[in-house]
Order: structure tokens, then C-alpha cells, then sequence
């Protein structure tokens, strides 16, 4: 009987197995919230972001931080870099229709169309004059988007620089099929019916806040660098609920910056991919939300006695697991001209990474000398955070080294996510705790890293004002070769550590975790893994 | 008695319409603005607050809104782009009622079991069993027993699937910790009933009529306890048919519960107002029918 009952399991073993692999490469991953729109008009989220780069393909894709062909098989350049030619391959919708050059325009005048008001029309605005053009001031035919023939379209730039080509490769910029478009109304983008792209992958099934399961697309041009045949897309799975799940075999793939719950996965012979994605920092805003507070805020030896007076290891240690304290602004996996930047660019002057009393204490003393003030005048300053648990703590422990260091004092002021974007707004803050995404296209992009401190504006939303930080900005972000623009960030970050506009704390890295067998070919530091170009070793 | 339903259902209709202008204008009070975002240009911004109607008059808006609520409309929620309101809540209002109907059963059904048991063994050993496990259920929030059990049953044992919706196996965890509290609650609501039916004279007579200890618990004992149960049965199925916030994140349940906070988060205006008039007329319309029904169970209500 036993033997029997061993030779069944054995042979429920083989067919499970082999009806396993009759199934193909299928990738079950964690998305951690539900998309919000897959119209590359309106898709704001990472996680919508994501799924539209599975769908859809622009004129160009960028592998690795590299810019790789996409529709476009080709391209030139005026010697300036603020006009491109870009030359179309044949090729197809995922309905098997032929998409062309129009499909392209059409899609780009839909974006900055002065009537709709699509939330990315921003991105849109990099093309000479589509800012006017979308705010009404401005006809379509001086918009520098012109289509030359069916498959060659000539972009004109609304400044120069070799950044353009990334930007050209933004989601937002990437077609709708016009005549799927109109059919589909409001509804575009928002259910499985209602989507209809040119990339990798075909979405199958979406049910939503549930499972989003995505197919190759049999009629994308590349269809042989797809390796994946299906994807299934976990809604809400993220923390404990994805460790678990990748535990128990549900999921293959998930993403995590926590080590409370990637370190047990390593443990159990998952594999894994690090990145650094995220510059967390507290922001001072220098305008203060009072006149008193702003009056010590926008003292640079004040706020270098707050940056001295904070133990990033000790964060790192306690409160921010995970992440690696900060001792520059750019971050060690950026790349340089020809290596890593922080290699290339090593510095003298470095935020401390351990807090230094003594300093902290001397710089104070200059600021109040300079402010004609006493230690006993120093206001109560607020700490705005969005209101969960990870905010919180952090900003008690900051708070706890102000007090200690410096004799500081701070209150927290949690909000829900809109009511803290417009305390932002109205300059209701002295100190608010975020995040801003990190990686070598946005490095001088405008909405990028170093262009977040805005230094031009002294009405901005953190009032930090350096006209030679903003001149700066504007050679990195009109570069045409690396060098230069890289020069130029090199510069900037030195006068960003000594002028602490404002309080870098750590580099927030992401683990990628994944069963053996996967093979990671692009990772995106503001998207992730991309699965569409995932790999299996055989 | 049709008096006595017809006045019923006008006071229904009038909270439903209080319900809807208190929301309203509450909504409105609440500190900033779904669209502010430094990534969307204000040219752009203001284009979305036209569309949305929110760049009239909030009494303008208010009227607009109670027009469109007269025919069915709900309006489009902000954040899902291109969904009505309609759509959201007919897509996760199912899941949800689902796992709570299933709940709701076991927990009534186990609940007053419980509290018979209670009842018939008071202040003795099962009595006091049950009635820790009744407090330790009322005690313990959703947020502490679900983890527990889904680190217990699905990753340690591996005997049911640690989240997601769809299988007879993903139901089992959610609904007894959606139905726990309705368990402990009901074992303690039945047993204060059956202990004030158990000192009736009818029932000394039962007993002394000869009757089997079974017979009189289930002709005469239950049947009375279970009318003041019924009281507390419309606000229970609205509120456990609605879909729970916590459980639905810990067990990855596509309902409607997580719509209630995230709507309120993300200033979805449109949402909250929808979420908020389905669940109140949800409620009101439980509440109607448990008032009918306990009209017909019990006519001095009506005489009331």
C-alpha cells in the first residue's frame, strides 16, 4: 500500500512539474497599489507608470540609463542638441494596425491640448512652445513638433541639451491610438477594454485592486527580446502581506526597503537587486512659517548647525533600516563620464554622516552672533510629515537630536497626504520630511534632484536663493557632452553641502527580491525592475 | 401598520437627505486640495477644477450635486480617472457583501449558540470560557488577529493562502476575523437575553409542564431572546456587508472598505460622497426593514 501511495505522489510530482513548464516563463509580482489611469496622459503613479511602459513604446527607451532605440530606429542631431530627427521603424498597434508618425503627433497634441487639461501635459512642455501652446498663447503650427513624412518626425527642443532625448522618452510622450482614443472616451485607460498600446506586453485580464495579468504582444517589433510570456500583477501586496506571500510560493517577485522583510528572504535562497532610489531628506524652508523662524532658517550657519547637529548613522541604525546615511547629495551608484560619478568627483567638504556636537554648537553661536540674537530667542520650529508611521519616528528621533544637540525645540505637525501638500503650498512649515526620486537622467532635469532647490526663485517652494547654484543648473541641464554637464553638478553639490539648503539624510535603496532563475536585465531607479525585459536562466 | 411603515419610510428618505447635505458641505471644510501637486502645472490644475465643477460656488456645487443625485448620477471619482463613482462601488460592493454575508452567517450562527450556552451553563466553567473568549474578541482589533492568523494558518501550517480573492480557501481567514467581533458581541447580547427570558414565569411553566430541557430552549427560550437580537441585526449587516478597511489590506481583498479611508486621504470628493450616501442608505433602508419586521414580531412596537 505504501509503495502504492509513494508512486502516486512521485507521479503527481512529474505532471505538476511538467504542467508548470508546458505553462511557460509566468512572473507573479507584487505592485504595491492599484493604478490610477494606464492613459500615458494622465498616469501619474509609479505603478501606473509601470504598466504603461509594459503597453505602450515610444520614440525611444532607456535600458540601464542608456537611451536605446524604440520606434524610432534611428535619429540625428542639430550640433546645439535643441533639434531632433527622428526616424520611424514599421511597425504595428497590438490590434495588428499600422502605427506611424501622425499616431505620434496626435498623441503629443492631445497631451498639451489647451482644452483637456491631462495632469502630465507637463512633459510635454520640453518641445519649443507646447507650454504656450497649451496654455492658449500659442497656435499648433509654432509648436516644435513636426511630422516631415509617415514614418519622420522633427522635434524642436524648448532649450538645448543632451537631456532632451530623455525626456523624449517619458511615458506621457509615448502614442495613443486616435480612433481606439475617441471610441473609448473618458473611460481610456481605465479597464482592460479600454486599453490599447504598442509595447512589449497586452493587458489580459485586470481586475482591479485585485490581479492585472499582462501577455507578450505577438505584434511588438521586438517580440524576440520578450522572454516573459505572461505577468500577473498582485494589487496591495507590499511589507509583511509580500514577504509572506513570497514565503508561501504565491509571488515570485517583489519589492522592498524594509530588511525586516527582504533579510528573511535572502535567508530562504531568494535572490535579489540593489538600487538606490530615493534621496530622503528634511526640507528647510528658508521663508519660515512665521517671520521669526524664517529669520534663523535663512541663516546658513543656523541651518549648517541643524545639519552637524543630526546623526544620520545612528538614524540608519534605529529608525531608518535599510538605507545608507548620506555623505554627498549624489548618490554611489550614479554614473559618471565614464565610471561613477562620486569616483570621478570625490570631494573635500562631506555632510557628516556621525553628529558633531562641538561644530553643531560653534555654528550656532556664529548664527546668533550674525542675528543679534541669544539662545533663549530661538523659536519653537514645526516639523510637517505625512502621517504614517515611518514619518513619525524619524522626525522624533531628529527632533530628540535638535533638542539634545542644540537645544532646539520642534513639534511634529502629521497630515494626511493633500492636507500636507498644501501646508507645503502655503508656507505653513519649517521643516518638512520627503523624498525626492534620484537617478542619472534626472540628475539636472528640471523636476530632477538638484533642480528641486530652485535657487532662482526666492518666492520658490523652500525659498533658497544662489545665483551662482542657478547658473549652474543651467549649463548641467543645456549640456551637450557629460563632461560638462557633470562639471557643472560637481559644483553645484559643493555648494549644496556648504550652504545645507537642505537636510539630506540618507540614500533610501530598494531590494528587488526574486526566486532563482529570474534574470533582472533593466532596472529603473524611479520605476524598478522592468518585467517586461525580465530574463530566466534555462 | 402600513401608517406605521409609511411614516417610517419618510423619516428614511429625510436622513438620507441629511446624510447627503451634511457630507456635502463637511467635505467641503476639509483642508486642502486634490490637485495641487507641484508636478501638474496650475494652468492645469485649474483646467481639472472646471471639470470637476470645482471652481463654482459651494452652494452652486451642492445644487449641481443633489440634481445629479436625483438621477442616479454619483458623479466621476478624482483619483481613478475615467471611473464613475457607480462603477466603483458596483465593481467592489459584491466582494465585499460576499465576505460579509459569509461572516455575518457563521457569526450569528456561533454567536448565539455561544450565548445559549452561556445562558444554560451561567457561572460555570463553559460559561466563563465562552465569555473570555467574547471579551478577548471584542478586545482584539482586526489589525492584531488577522497578521497572527495569517502567519500561523498560511505560513507556518500552510493550510490556507496568505491573501488574495477568489477561491473558497482566501474567504475562510477574512471572514472569521470580520466575523470575530460579531461573534463575541452576539454570544454577550444573547445570554443577557436569555437570562432575562430564562426568569419568566412561561418558562417555570414549561418546565414544570414536564417539557425536555432541549424543548424548552427551542420552543419558548430562543424564540424570545432573538427579539431583542433583532434590533441590533440592521446596523451589524450594513456595517459588516460594507467591507472592512483593515481586513481587506492584511488579506488583499478587492472590496470596498479601503475606498472609505483612501477617498477621504486623496480628497476624492466625489467618492466620499458616494461611499458615504450608498452606505447611509444602505443603513437606513437595514434599519427600515428590521423596524417593519419587528412591527410584525412584536405588535406593541406598532401601538408605540
Amino acid at each position: 500500500m505504501k509503495r502504492i501511495l509513494s508512486l502516486l505522489v512521485a507521479l503527481c510530482l512529474v505532471l505538476t512539474s511538467a504542467l508548470a513548464l508546458a505553462d511557460g516563463h509566468t512572473l507573479t509580482w507584487a505592485r504595491g497599489y492599484e493604478s490610477t489611469s494606464l492613459d500615458p496622459a494622465e498616469s501619474s503613479d509609479d505603478e501606473s507608470n509601470n504598466i504603461v511602459s509594459y503597453t505602450t513604446e515610444g520614440l525611444v527607451r532607456i535600458i540601464n540609463g542608456e537611451v536605446v532605440p524604440g520606434i524610432a530606429e534611428s535619429w540625428e542631431s542639430n550640433e546645439a542638441g535643441d533639434v531632433y530627427t527622428f526616424h520611424l521603424r514599421k511597425s504595428v498597434w497590438s490590434d495588428g494596425t499600422e502605427l506611424n508618425a501622425n499616431d505620434f503627433a496626435y498623441s503629443f497634441f492631445r497631451l498639451v491640448d489647451p482644452e483637456a487639461g491631462h495632469t502630465q501635459a507637463a512633459s510635454g512642455y520640453c518641445v519649443k512652445n507646447a507650454e504656450a501652446y497649451s496654455a492658449g498663447s500659442a497656435a499648433k503650427e509654432d509648436v516644435g513638433y513636426k511630422v516631415i513624412d509617415d514614418y519622420t518626425i522633427e522635434i524642436t527642443f524648448a532649450s538645448q541639451g543632451m537631456e532632451n532625448l530623455f525626456l523624449v522618452a517619458d511615458n506621457a510622450l509615448h502614442p495613443v491610438k486616435q480612433s481606439f482614443v475617441e471610441e473609448a472616451g473618458e473611460a481610456y485607460g481605465s479597464d482592460k477594454d479600454h486599453v490599447l498600446g504598442n509595447g512589449p506586453m497586452v493587458i489580459t485580464d485586470w481586475l482591479h485592486e485585485s490581479q492585472m495579468v499582462l501577455s507578450r504582444n505577438e505584434n511588438y517589433w521586438n517580440k524576440d527580446a520578450i522572454k516573459v510570456d505572461s505577468l500577473i500583477g498582485m494589487c496591495n501586496v507590499s511589507g509583511a502581506t509580500a514577504q509572506e506571500m513570497m514565503m508561501t510560493g504565491m509571488i515570485d517577485l517583489a519589492g522592498f526597503s524594509d530588511p525586516t522583510y527582504y533579510e528573511p528572504l535572502y535567508d530562504m535562497d531568494y535572490v535579489g537587486t540593489t538600487y538606490t532610489n530615493t534621496d530622503q531628506f528634511i526640507q528647510i524652508n528658508q521663508n519660515g512659517r512665521t517671520e521669526e523662524t524664517g529669520r534663523f532658517l535663512s541663516n546658513v550657519n543656523f541651518r549648517r548647525a541643524l545639519s552637524y547637529a543630526i546623526d544620520r548613522t545612528a538614524l540608519v541604525n534605529t529608525v531608518m533600516l535599510g538605507q545608507t546615511p548620506a555623505y554627498r547629495l549624489v548618490d554611489p551608484d550614479a554614473a559618471g563620464v565614464d565610471g561613477k560619478f562620486v569616483d570621478e568627483y570625490p570631494l573635500e567638504e562631506t555632510i557628516n554622516v556621525v553628529q558633531d556636537p562641538e561644530k553643531a554648537k560653534a555654528c550656532l553661536a556664529l548664527a546668533l552672533e550674525e542675528l543679534g540674537a541669544t539662545e533663549a530667542d530661538i523659536p519653537e520650529f514645526s516639523m510637517l510629515c505625512y502621517d504614517t508611521q515611518g514619518n513619525l519616528t524619524k522626525l522624533q528621533a531628529v527632533q530628540d537630536m535638535l533638542l539634545v544637540n542644540l537645544g532646539v525645540h520642534c513639534t511634529i505637525d502629521p497630515q494626511p497626504i493633500q492636507q500636507m501638500i498644501a501646508k507645503v503650498y502655503s508656507s505653513d512649515f519649517d521643516f518638512w520630511t520627503g523624498g525626492v526620486a534620484i537617478g542619472t537622467v534626472d540628475a539636472a532635469s528640471p523636476g530632477g534632484v538638484l533642480s528641486y532647490w530652485d535657487a532662482n526663485d526666492p518666492d520658490a517652494l523652500f525659498g533658497y536663493t544662489n545665483t551662482e547654484y542657478a547658473a549652474l543648473l543651467d549649463v548641467a541641464q543645456q549640456a551637450t557632452d557629460y563632461k560638462t554637464r557633470y562639471d557643472a553638478i560637481a559644483e553645484m553639490e559643493k555648494i549644496f553641502i556648504s550652504e545645507v539648503p537642505t537636510l539630506l539624510l540618507t540614500w533610501q535603496t530598494q531590494n528587488v527580491v526574486y526566486r532563482p532563475g529570474i534574470v533582472i536585465t533593466n532596472v529603473d531607479a524611479g520605476f524598478g525592475a522592468d518585467l517586461a525585459f525580465v530574463d530566466f536562466e534555462e | 401598520m402600513v401608517r406605521y411603515a409609511a411614516k417610517r419610510i419618510v423619516i428614511a428618505l429625510l436622513t438620507v437627505f441629511t446624510l447627503a447635505t451634511v457630507t456635502f458641505f463637511l467635505s467641503k471644510l476639509l483642508p486642502g486640495d486634490p490637485f495641487m501637486n507641484e508636478k501638474i502645472p496650475v494652468s492645469v490644475q485649474e483646467k481639472q477644477r472646471a471639470y470637476y465643477g470645482l471652481d463654482k460656488p459651494v452652494v452652486q456645487q451642492y445644487f449641481i450635486y443633489m440634481g445629479n443625485l436625483l438621477k442616479g448620477d454619483l458623479g466621476t471619482s478624482i483619483k481613478f480617472v475615467g471611473r464613475s463613482v457607480v462603477d466603483i462601488i458596483r465593481e467592489f460592493f459584491p466582494v465585499s457583501a460576499r465576505l460579509g454575508l459569509i461572516a455575518l452567517f457563521f457569526a450569528e450562527i456561533i454567536g448565539i449558540l455561544f450565548g445559549i450556552l452561556c445562558a444554560q451553563y451561567r457561572n460555570r466553567w463553559p460559561d466563563y470560557v465562552l465569555m473570555v473568549f467574547a471579551i478577548l474578541g471584542i478586545a482584539l482589533p482586526s489589525m492584531v488577529v488577522g497578521p497572527l492568523i495569517r502567519y500561523v494558518f498560511g505560513v507556518q501550517l500552510r493550510w490556507l493562502p496568505v491573501g488574495g480573492w477568489g477561491t473558497w480557501q482566501q474567504v475562510i481567514m477574512p471572514a472569521f476575523v470580520l466575523g470575530l467581533g460579531t461573534i463575541a458581541g452576539n454570544t454577550r447580547s444573547m445570554r443577557a437575553c436569555m437570562l432575562a427570558v430564562i426568569t419568566q414565569d412561561y418558562i417555570k411553566t414549561a418546565r414544570a409542564k414536564g417539557m425536555t430541557p432541549f424543548r424548552v430552549v427551542w420552543k419558548h427560550e430562543l424564540k424570545n431572546s432573538l427579539v431583542p437580537m433583532l434590533a441590533n441585526l440592521g446596523p451589524m449587516i450594513a456595517g459588516v456587508l460594507m467591507g472592512s478597511f483593515v481586513v481587506e489590506q492584511i488579506f488583499v481583498i478587492p472590496g470596498l472598505g479601503k475606498h472609505f479611508v483612501n477617498a477621504v486621504s486623496t480628497l476624492d470628493y466625489p467618492l466620499i460622497m458616494g461611499l458615504t450616501i450608498f452606505y447611509g442608505s444602505f443603513l437606513v433602508v437595514m434599519n427600515l426593514l428590521v423596524d417593519i419586521l419587528y412591527g410584525f414580531v412584536d405588535p406593541r412596537i406598532r401601538v408605540k
